[in-house]
């Protein structure tokens, strides 16, 4: 049921398109951020969009913080707002459950292919965003960061460590020749940058104190290669987490209604009463149980120390929402008397 | 038949709603249980004038903690004052580590970024995310504006509660759980009238006398205007190495005498300031700091700084912008920024050659007054 799902996700163009325009915004601003290196005045803007001048290898974490108030959101309200109105309204929904298939796991399935969606989504921003922002902004040595996600997420696997050596001049050479018309001249600003080219990289040794000359925490603490994919696979995981009540909210709407549309219009209202309410002195009072509530806590992976307390805070809100709408779409949905 | 009619017609089924009851029993205990957690109410007792001088003693517990301080005095911004307006009007978020008065670090946490000052027996740091740079600060005077970790629970709580006199009453208030600390309370009321503080309330742990929160009333307002509490806190040394200043790598770092604006004007010529102002005794100057006038000791203070005329213009401008200054009836020209806490004055001769900034936790009264001392004193 879950293969038939997944199956389902990927075989369908809207998926393609949604994941395409989530990269293209990141792209669009790193190019006009590389062209007019004009950065937005420091405490302005979204995070760290001022910063990534001086280093792409922050540009992930700008892009997810572009991405995440609006566009996320509003793709995945619409894939899972569909999940279960769409096959409804496309009468294909009755069919399905002449099968001998249990409406619960049917849920479930509809459910996971959504998380899915929203894991790949974000990986899809943060790797091509990465990609962007080294080509167009240089960095220390990006391929030392690459180089040290096994090390952070513990695998060896060497398809992810072998780009490393692959790619010996730094990685610009390489990911820079498919940006290299609009992104050429930036490189020419940066002296870190600079040195890499046309030079091979030592060892990893020499790649890390550049990497480390680059980037810094919202501390000001210098963060190693290793130290920043870290921060930014937490944060991709927890921008992911931040998704699964939006979902959970279009798929319980999804089992109420047969239209795709009011199943999405109605998760992106609840988003956007969420999003009013947060910033209302006045609503104090239930704004820890707001969706949106936590949902920038992801910077906090970019403090000295890291800072827990809203990311905890916003796992459980997340987890709380998954579960209560989970268990009123499967109330809906097992007793519904399915007509179309 | 009636039950299958229902089922047909799209409608709920009695025997399925047994789903729906198990969807609001585990909605309202992941709301309720939670919500009952922290509002479970604490049983700590203490004796409220030894509470209040067991905080008055705390200024060597050391703490590592995070704390969210929301002001509500509503002070439109002005541009050159614009830290302390949104300071005092709205919330601060900070993470703290402080293992003693001369070893700090306050981070002032932002959804784009943070700043940090560490306060080293050298001096202090300030790290700055948004501008990339790490300002190492000579000294700051003990009379300056309003700074976020001024509103932190520990230092807020002492910093009033010397203002206060030993004369006002202290009475117990119920206790609280604060951040894991089961908090005894005390509420010093002000009997001043010379101040707008109506009363300090402070929750402190009763063992060591840390405030975990406070909250500060004024005279004939029911609500407080200003609340701080820990949201998170472990007592005990901090870990040294938070409290290392640090600059980012390719950040700037600069040298200042001063990180604020009253560290500036204080070094200039206080030869305008009179020796009483509005019945408060001038008390002696900071070395170092001759133009900052600090007038009485209590809650009721005055402060006043001589103004060079070009900020005092722009202040002045400034306030009328906002449009929520009162004009004062001096002899020369004033404009005071009122909240039932806090009051800031700009004061100028009608010549434009003398201007004071003014302000303290203190009545209109006191400000027209002190107004009028400050233009008839400096003339003599």
């Amino acid at each position: 049921m879950i293969g038939v799902e997944l199956v389902k996700l990927v075989r369908r163009p809207r998926t393609w398109v949604a994941v395409g325009l989530l990269c293209l915004l990141p792209t669009v601003v790193a190019v006009f951020l590389a062209t007019t290196r004009i950065s937005p005045p420091p405490g302005q803007g979204a995070a760290f969009l001022s910063a990534v001048l001086q280093s792409g290898s922050l540009y992930p974490a700008a892009a997810l913080a572009l991405v995440l108030p609006l566009f996320l959101p509003i793709a995945v309200a619409v894939v899972a707002g569909d999940a279960v109105a769409g096959e409804s309204s496309q009468g294909t929904l009755r069919y399905l459950l002449v099968r001998p298939v249990r409406r619960t796991s049917l849920l479930v399935a509809k459910l996971v292919a959504v998380v899915v969606f929203v894991v790949g989504s974000v990986v899809a921003v943060a790797g091509s965003s990465y990609v962007v922002g080294v080509s167009l902004f240089g960095a220390g040595d990006p391929v030392a960061v690459v180089r040290a996600l096994p090390e952070v997420t513990g695998s060896s696997d060497d398809a992810v460590a072998g780009t490393g050596p692959a790619a010996p001049a730094g990685g610009r050479g390489q990911v820079g020749s498919s940006d290299a018309a609009s992104g050429g001249q930036a490189g020419a600003t940066r002296p870190g940058a600079g040195t890499g080219d046309g030079t091979v990289v030592a060892d990893d040794q020499a790649a890390r104190e550049r990497a480390q000359a680059s980037v810094s925490s919202l501390s000001g603490e210098a963060l190693s290669p290793a130290d920043l994919a870290a921060r930014l696979l937490g944060a991709m995981g927890y921008v992911t987490v931040s998704m699964l009540g939006v979902a959970a909210i279009a798929l319980f709407l999804s089992t109420v209604t047969a239209s795709s549309l009011g199943a999405t219009l109605g998760a992106l209202a609840a988003l956007v009463t969420s999003q009013v309410l947060v910033s209302l002195d006045a609503a104090a009072a239930v704004t820890p149980y707001l969706p949106t509530r936590y949902w920038l806590a992801w910077v906090d992976f970019f403090r000295d120390p890291i800072f827990l307390r809203d990311i905890t805070a916003g796992l459980w809100l997340q987890a709380g929402y998954v579960v209560v709408l989970m268990l009123a779409a499967w109330a809906n949905f097992a007793t519904k008397d399915v007509t179309s | 038949m009636a039950a299958r009619s229902g089922w047909a017609s799209g409608r709920v089924p009695g025997w399925a709603l047994w789903r729906w009851a198990v969807v609001a029993a585990v909605a309202a205990l992941l709301v309720g249980v939670p919500a009952a957690i922290a509002a479970r109410p604490g049983d700590a007792r203490a004796d409220p004038a030894q509470l209040r001088d067991l905080v008055a003693a705390s200024a060597d517990r050391p703490w590592t903690g995070y704390a969210e301080a929301r002001a509500a005095l509503g002070l439109p911004r002005i541009a050159q004052l614009a830290d302390v307006t949104t300071l005092l009007s709205g919330v601060t978020r900070m993470r703290g580590w402080y293992a003693a008065p001369d070893r700090s670090r306050v981070d002032v946490l932002s959804a784009v970024g943070e700043r940090d000052r560490y306060t080293t027996p050298r001096g202090q740091a300030v790290w700055d995310y948004g501008a990339e740079l790490l300002t190492v600060v000579a000294r700051d005077p003990q009379v300056r504006l309003p700074r976020p970790e001024d509103l932190l629970p520990p230092e807020l709580a002492r910093r009033l509660l010397a203002g206060t006199t030993s004369a006002d009453p202290a009475t117990e208030l119920p206790s609280r759980r604060v951040a894991g600390v089961d908090a005894a309370g005390v509420r010093v009321t002000v009997a001043d009238p010379e101040t707008t503080v109506g009363a300090l309330d402070v929750w402190a742990d009763p063992a060591t006398g840390l405030p975990v929160a406070v909250e500060v009333r004024a005279k004939g307002v029911a609500e407080p205007l200003i609340t701080t509490a820990f949201g998170e806190l472990t007592q005990g040394p901090p870990d040294p190495s938070a409290l290392e200043p640090r600059r980012g790598p390719g950040a700037g770092v600069t040298r200042s005498p001063t990180s604020d604006l009253f560290g500036v004007l204080g070094r200039g010529d206080g030869s305008s300031l009179p020796a009483s102002l509005a019945g408060r005794e001038r008390v002696r100057p900071e070395r170092g700091f001759p133009a900052l006038g600090r007038y009485g000791t209590t809650l009721g203070q005055l402060i006043a700084v001589p103004l060079p005329p070009d900020l005092a213009a722009t202040l002045l401008a400034g306030i009328d912008r906002a449009g929520a200054g009162r004009t004062l009836t001096v002899e020369g020209q004033g404009s005071a920024l009122e909240t039932p806490l806090l009051t800031l004055a700009v004061v100028r001769s009608d010549d434009g050659a003398r201007a004071w900034v003014l302000a303290g936790l203190v009545p209109p009264a006191a400000i027209d007054s002190g107004a009028t001392d400050l233009l008839a004193g400096g003339r003599t």
